[in-house]
């Protein structure tokens, strides 16, 4: 399921190339031209360092234009908020909560009340153990926070290298390596983790190397169609022309002209990250102790209960796992808006 | 057209076969005495050889592979590991006629109302219904399928009690009347991937509203619905039914989560019971057939693309 | 034709009273229109009071550099405009009919039947879903014909723009058809309704000269059939020439001279159009003769405040009165007015002095291609893309290639330059010495000897970097200096190139078009060059800039004694900068000679039809030699001489089987064709009308 933002960033990326190559009219006939120039000598040199400030002004402005339009996007303000908070409930849980994971939630008298509804006592109310919901639903940040973003730095790592690789040099290596990425994205990404896990064990290290083994073929066809379109550019050409070498070109002429399609892609594979990692607890498949507090693990264990009525102690959970993908999803739209504009 | 269709099914062959290597070397690679496990910690040794013997697990490499091969060929998986007795084909069958069901009636809801929602958005860019699809969009493909498929259990099938809570079908009920077992799946399908299929498809007709040939039906004087339905829709679907195509791909077999929250029998809840046990026959033949479905999807997609563009007709066929 | 009982002469004493002519025939009529996009709640003004007419049977052209309105002014009169654009003042008549105050239906009824367009890119302009009869007809099926009548009307109007077989064309969609074909089809859409008006916005930019001379064509015959009054919006200077009746002149949203063409042409009496004209290597300019004059300063930002002469800032000259009042309209006679305080000055306006630069061609070749071919293979097939190229490059000389697109111009410089190596037996030598395949391979003397100048300098320069890192970068790499040595080589470099030192530490986006070309050009020529080719640096620059571009070139080489291969498409400037010119036809060179021979006496028939094609700013009307026909595709060239199938003086039973040699016709002067000089200046008979036909 991991594959429509990526058709869809890939459908971005043609028509950002089609609308580059097709000057509108309208548009190409009046875009105006930011700095004024010394055309030639019958100009004065007051003018070329008028039209020099005005250009480093011009690109102060740019830049503080795009940070204002990110802080004044209510999407990218909403989503950072979100993704602070579970951080700072990752970080240290014990801030927001009296209650341990694995705590009974006792009341004044000592008494215990497990399997009780949302109320002043528990905010989410408790599980069949008598465990506070809200102090798990808490806890629960931590491991998905550990995991995800490891796992989605190591693939975007990967699949940046793998892309430059296969976009710049082309020939046989890229048909290779294009047709085992199609094999990968054949295969719904669950299963085959599902797969791995089964077969290697669950120990976190496992999970990362799968969930980054995973999510690199899809970076890396999102980096190559980017890569191959910068190869065409002349600079590139140019810089064949003086004798670089590959790898000069990929690296320092290539990729920096591609980071911001990186951050992008980072912050949306961590989007699915978190998403993959809370379907394996779902389904079992966690590193961590039976009764360690995971998002994904609590939905699994009590939405049987739902059938009782007893919808809190899977729903909640449930909706943290929500709000964090999508919070993350957030703030990747809005760097992808931006980065566009 | 038919060079064009030869030259896709070559391709997707080829990466077919690199699946079923890669599903290969994952069995293959299982650290632990497969034969043991299945003969049971107590079973006399001559069990264990007999069985080793019997699943050709001490065949070389290749062998194994080829064997693997034939299999897929011949739709003969042999004998299921958890189920003795029972063919492996057998249990896959039942499981993908399960799914498509599921598939086929969660895209009949989610593609009219993602398409329009598209389309909409598309016209009125950048206005507040267009930010609210879009934004609503990405909430909701942000969802996990289980989550939403708990959500949608616990309100409308338990609180509102409209519809069945869980998708047991009991045997005996009409087609017809199944339909009533997997509305609430199927809502959970479309609350994933209605963001996905708006936002393609918002971003298709944006495109195919900038294009040119948009301009030129305008001046030509036909009016705003008839340049949508003529010039504007036929290009700007392509996309569309690029990503229906590798997402319904992914809905045989992807649904785990949300095939066990239904308690539903279908390809995903299947591959995972055969990973867990482990069943590998089952779980190999189950994972083939994903992607054999997957690659199928694909292929018609890009099939109806070609009939719906001729040049991407001709750029396909010449990859 | 609202107005036919209004006679031409009382329109004509109408527009001498008022200060701007106004006809009561017009079938356009701007006035006074002044228009903006909004961005960001801001509105930008972009049109400041346009004002012009336009007749039955006239065709008025508007000229002016990229972002002076034109082409918005082109989309107003068909009222396609954004949805940022306000209408801040004025009025657009369009047949009779308030064009700004329409409702949805009289505006469809308007497109549909009295107004059509003609756009800049034909490839795009049709649904490329869409079978081209199918796109035809829908032009007569709103006219309210039937299925099957619009469709004998849609092949009747492909009839009508000269296409030769108009039921094959109706089954083929556009990715079949060429660039010339697909503007055939495009103005029998627009011809569907008989229009009065016709709005042609760059209709033949991007399109190769022999095939604009016959989109041309076609349209100068059309426009006598149907009386249409026509808008032509080009920025070449050449086209609205050969093309327009009256001209108008346009900067900066604004009309600043108006007149007939010749009159505009020939005796510019506002100070812009005299640059612009100026600018333009005319009349067989040439370096040797004196450098191109130049605008200085830069066009003023869309929404800038422009309170009085819109090109005062750029205006030789500008005083204090042009600084504090409005410009009148200044009529010069009956038809011509110009917007300037001082005609009575405007032919002080000097051009630039005779050039002191000598251009010494030296005797020794520095640079020799022999039996250079070029083979690409494409699905399973060979496509020849250079087939034995010989040439030779003198010091300090400039060698003109030029040719139709695909003509494998660019394959050249490339496998030139080893960008992709050549077919094995082709041997490059430089000094003397051969070289190495491919760029990667060559020693560090052979690299720094040969660079490039690229046509669009935003694909050439890499946006993340800085100039200074750009140059620095470049020096370190060719010349092998470090530090402080190199950072002195870089700010040498930028002011020969007459950038700014703050320039250097500003990203190419931050530059215009024309300093971004200087960058490229500091570049290529940081190593001290040998050899650099320039393929078509100056076709994405608006002409005054493409003046300084070609100026600063000609300066370097007369310094440097550096060899350019010069790719360009526009014989004018070929002409200025060129010793000598090759012209190339499907990958080989047909014929080579100085520049002078070219220009003068027998040339190549493809030649001959090459020149002939190039619409002329200087209204001169040269026996057009139409050329008949597509360009072959590579992979399948004809047999014998590559260009019998399409050339005005074949000869039967000899042209198609045998390809003929290299001959020499008079000293240095080659060319390929079995014909001798005395059947080469026999005038050519041109049979009948030539229709256009597809290439399979």
């Amino acid at each position: 399921m991991s594959s429509a933002t990526d058709d869809e960033a890939e459908l971005n990326l043609t028509r950002r190339a089609t609308l580059e190559s097709n000057s509108d009219a309208l548009q190409g006939d009046e875009a105006p031209t930011l700095p004024v120039e010394p055309e030639d000598k019958y100009d004065t040199e007051d003018e070329a360092e008028d039209g020099a400030l005005l250009a480093a002004a011009e690109r102060r402005k740019i830049r503080a234009e795009r940070r204002k339009l990110l802080l004044t996007s209510p999407a990218f303000v909403i989503g950072s908020l979100i993704v602070a908070f579970w951080i700072l409930c990752a970080i240290a849980p014990g801030v927001f909560t009296q209650w341990g994971p694995n705590e009974v939630v006792r009341l004044a008298d000592g008494s215990t009340i497990p399997r009780t509804g949302p109320s002043a006592d528990a905010w989410f109310g408790t599980d069949a153990i008598g465990n506070d919901v809200f102090a798990r639903v808490i806890y629960g940040a931590r491991p998905v926070l550990i995991l995800a973003p490891i796992a989605a730095a190591l693939s975007v790592v990967a699949g940046t290298l793998l892309g430059l690789i296969m976009g710049y040099v082309r020939g046989w290596t890229d048909e290779i390596m294009s047709r085992i990425i199609e094999a990968f994205l054949s295969i719904p990404v669950i299963l085959l983790a599902l797969m791995v896990l089964v077969i290697f064990g669950r120990s976190r290290l496992v999970i990362i190397v799968t969930i980054a083994v995973l999510f690199t073929p899809v970076v890396t066809r999102t980096v190559r169609s980017t890569v191959m379109a910068e190869a065409q550019l002349d600079y590139v050409t140019s810089a064949k022309l003086r004798g670089e070498n590959n790898l000069y070109v990929m690296v320092r002429e290539i990729l920096p002209n591609i980071t911001s399609v990186v951050v992008v892609e980072f912050t949306v594979r961590v989007g699915y990250a978190i998403f993959t990692v809370a379907t394996l607890a779902f389904l079992g498949l966690t590193a961590d102790d039976a009764t360690s507090a995971d998002w994904g693990r609590d939905v699994a264990n009590n939405y049987g209960l739902i059938q009782a009525d007893q919808w809190w102690p899977s729903v909640f959970p449930a909706l943290a796992i929500a709000s964090l993908v999508i919070a993350v999803n957030l703030i990747a739209d809005s760097l992808d808006r931006v980065s566009k504009a | 057209m038919l060079r064009f269709t030869l030259r896709r099914l070559a391709l997707s062959l080829v990466t077919l076969l690199i699946l079923i290597f890669v599903v290969f070397m994952l069995t293959w690679l299982t650290p632990g005495d497969t034969a043991r496990r299945l003969a049971g910690p107590f079973a006399p040794q001559e069990r264990v050889d007999a069985l080793n013997e019997q699943l050709g697990l001490e065949d070389p490499f290749f062998v194994q592979f080829w064997n693997l091969l034939v299999s897929v060929g011949t739709l003969d998986f042999g004998e299921s590991f958890s189920s003795p007795g029972v063919q492996v084909i057998d249990l896959v069958q039942p499981a993908l006629a399960n799914s498509a069901k599921l598939v086929f009636l969660g895209l009949l809801l989610t593609l009219p109302i993602s398409i329009l929602a598209g389309v909409i958005a598309a016209r009125r860019k950048d206005t507040l219904v267009d930010r609210s699809i879009v934004t609503f969009g990405l909430a909701s493909a942000s969802i996990p399928e289980f989550v939403s498929g708990v959500v949608l259990q616990y309100l409308i099938g338990v609180r509102l009690g409209w519809l069945p809570a869980i998708s047991d079908i009991p045997p005996g009920t009409s087609l017809f009347g199944e339909i009533e077992y997997l509305l609430l799946p199927a809502l959970a399908i479309v609350a994933v991937y209605f963001g996905y299929i708006a936002r393609i498809t918002r971003a298709g007709t944006i495109s195919a509203l900038d294009a040119d040939y948009t301009r030129t039906a305008y001046m030509k004087g036909l009016s705003t619905s008839k340049v949508l339905r003529r010039h504007v829709l036929r290009n700007s679907l392509q996309p569309t039914v690029a990503v229906t195509g590798t997402q319904i791909g992914y809905l045989f077999g992807g649904l785990v989560g949300l095939e066990i929250v239904f308690n539903y029998p279908g390809l995903g809840r299947l591959i995972f019971r055969a990973a867990t046990t482990p069943d590998f026959p089952l779980l190999q033949a189950g994972v083939i057939t994903v992607a054999v479905i997957f690659m199928i999807c694909t292929l018609g997609a890009d099939l109806i693309i070609a009939w719906m563009n001729p040049r991407a007709r001709m750029n396909l066929g010449n990859q | 034709m609202s107005n036919d009982d209004q006679t031409n002469d009382q329109a004509a004493d109408q527009a001498s009273d008022q200060t701007v002519g106004q006809y009561a025939d017009a079938v356009l009529s701007i006035q006074d229109l002044e228009l903006a996009y909004e961005v960001r709640g801001v509105p930008r003004a972009v049109l400041r009071g346009v004002s012009f007419d336009v007749r039955p049977g006239e065709a008025y052209g508007l000229v002016g550099e990229s972002g002076c309105g034109k082409s918005t002014t082109a989309y107003a009169a068909m009222r396609y405009m954004p949805d940022n654009a306000i209408i801040q003042g004025g009025r657009i008549l369009a047949a009779g009919q308030d064009v700004t105050d329409m409702t949805r239906a009289e505006l469809r009824r308007f497109r549909s039947h009295d107004a059509s367009m003609v756009y800049q890119d034909p490839v795009q302009a049709l649904n490329p879903a869409l079978r081209i009869g199918r796109q035809v007809a829908e032009s007569f099926r709103i006219l309210g014909l039937d299925k099957k009548q619009a469709m004998l009307r849609a092949e009747y109007a492909l009839e009508r723009v000269k296409i030769a077989d108009p039921k094959r064309v109706m089954d083929r969609y556009p990715h079949q058809l060429s660039g010339g074909m697909l503007q055939r089809v495009v103005i029998a859409m627009a011809l569907a309704g008989d229009p009065q008006l016709l709005v042609l916005d760059e209709p033949t930019t991007g399109l190769d000269a022999t095939v604009e001379a016959e989109v041309l064509d076609l349209v100068r015959d059309l426009r006598h059939e149907t009386n249409a009054a026509i808008l032509l919006i080009a920025h070449n200077l050449g086209v609205i020439r050969s093309m327009c009746d009256r001209v108008g002149v346009m900067y900066a949203g604004k009309i600043v001279e108006q007149g007939e063409a010749q009159d505009v042409f020939e005796s510019p009496k506002h100070p812009y159009t005299m640059g612009l004209l100026n600018a333009i290597p005319r009349k067989g300019l040439r370096k040797t003769d004196r450098e191109l004059f130049t605008i200085p300063g830069n066009l003023p930002q869309i929404g800038a405040a422009l309170p009085t002469c819109v090109y005062v800032d750029r205006c030789p000259l500008a005083d204090e009165t042009c600084r504090t009042v409005t410009p009148p309209v200044v009529q010069v006679d009956d038809t011509h007015w110009t917007r300037c305080h001082h005609l009575d000055r405007v032919e002080s306006i000097r051009t630039p002095a005779a050039t002191t630069n000598v251009f010494e061609v030296g005797t020794e070749t520095v640079l020799e291609l022999s039996g250079v071919s070029k083979t690409f293979r494409q699905r399973g097939h060979d496509v020849p893309a250079l087939v034995s190229v010989d040439l030779g490059f003198a010091e300090g000389e400039t060698l003109g290639l030029v040719g139709e697109s695909g003509s494998g111009k660019s394959t050249l410089a490339k496998t030139l330059l080893g960008i992709h190596p050549p077919d094995e037996g082709g041997v490059i030598t430089l000094d003397g010495r051969p070289v190495r395949a491919t760029a990667t391979e060559r020693r560090e003397s052979s690299i720094r000897a040969m660079q490039m100048v690229f046509q669009n300098p935003d694909s050439a320069l890499n946006r993340s970097w800085t100039v200074r890192r750009i140059l620095k970068r470049t020096v370190v790499k060719l010349t092998g200096v470090k530090g402080k040595e190199a950072d002195r080589r870089v700010t040498e470099l930028a002011e020969a190139m007459r950038l700014s030192p703050r320039h250097l530490d500003m990203r190419p986006r931050q530059l215009s078009g024309g300093l971004k070309q200087r960058v490229a050009i500091a570049r290529a020529f940081a190593g001290d060059p040998r050899i650099v080719v320039c393929d078509e640096p100056t076709s994405a620059l608006d002409v005054s800039v493409q003046a300084a571009i070609l100026n600063l070139l000609a300066n370097l080489q007369n310094d440097e004694r550096t060899s350019y291969l010069f790719i360009s498409h526009d014989i004018g400037v070929v002409r200025y900068l060129a010793d000598r010119i090759a012209v190339m036809y499907l990958g080989r060179i047909m014929e080579l000679a100085d520049t002078d021979q070219i220009f003068r006496g027998v040339h190549h028939p493809y030649t001959e039809a090459l020149l002939s094609a190039v619409p002329s700013i200087d209204g001169e009307t040269e026996n057009r030699i139409p050329l008949g026909g597509e360009i072959p595709s590579p992979a399948n060239p004809p047999s014998g001489c590559v260009f019998h199938t399409r050339c005005h003086r074949a000869i039967e039973g000899l042209c198609e089987v045998i390809e003929p040699e290299m001959i020499e016709l008079e000293p240095g002067h080659w060319s390929k064709c079995h014909l001798t000089v005395e059947q080469l200046s026999q005038p050519v008979e041109i049979r009948g009308e030539r229709l256009a036909t597809l290439a399979d």
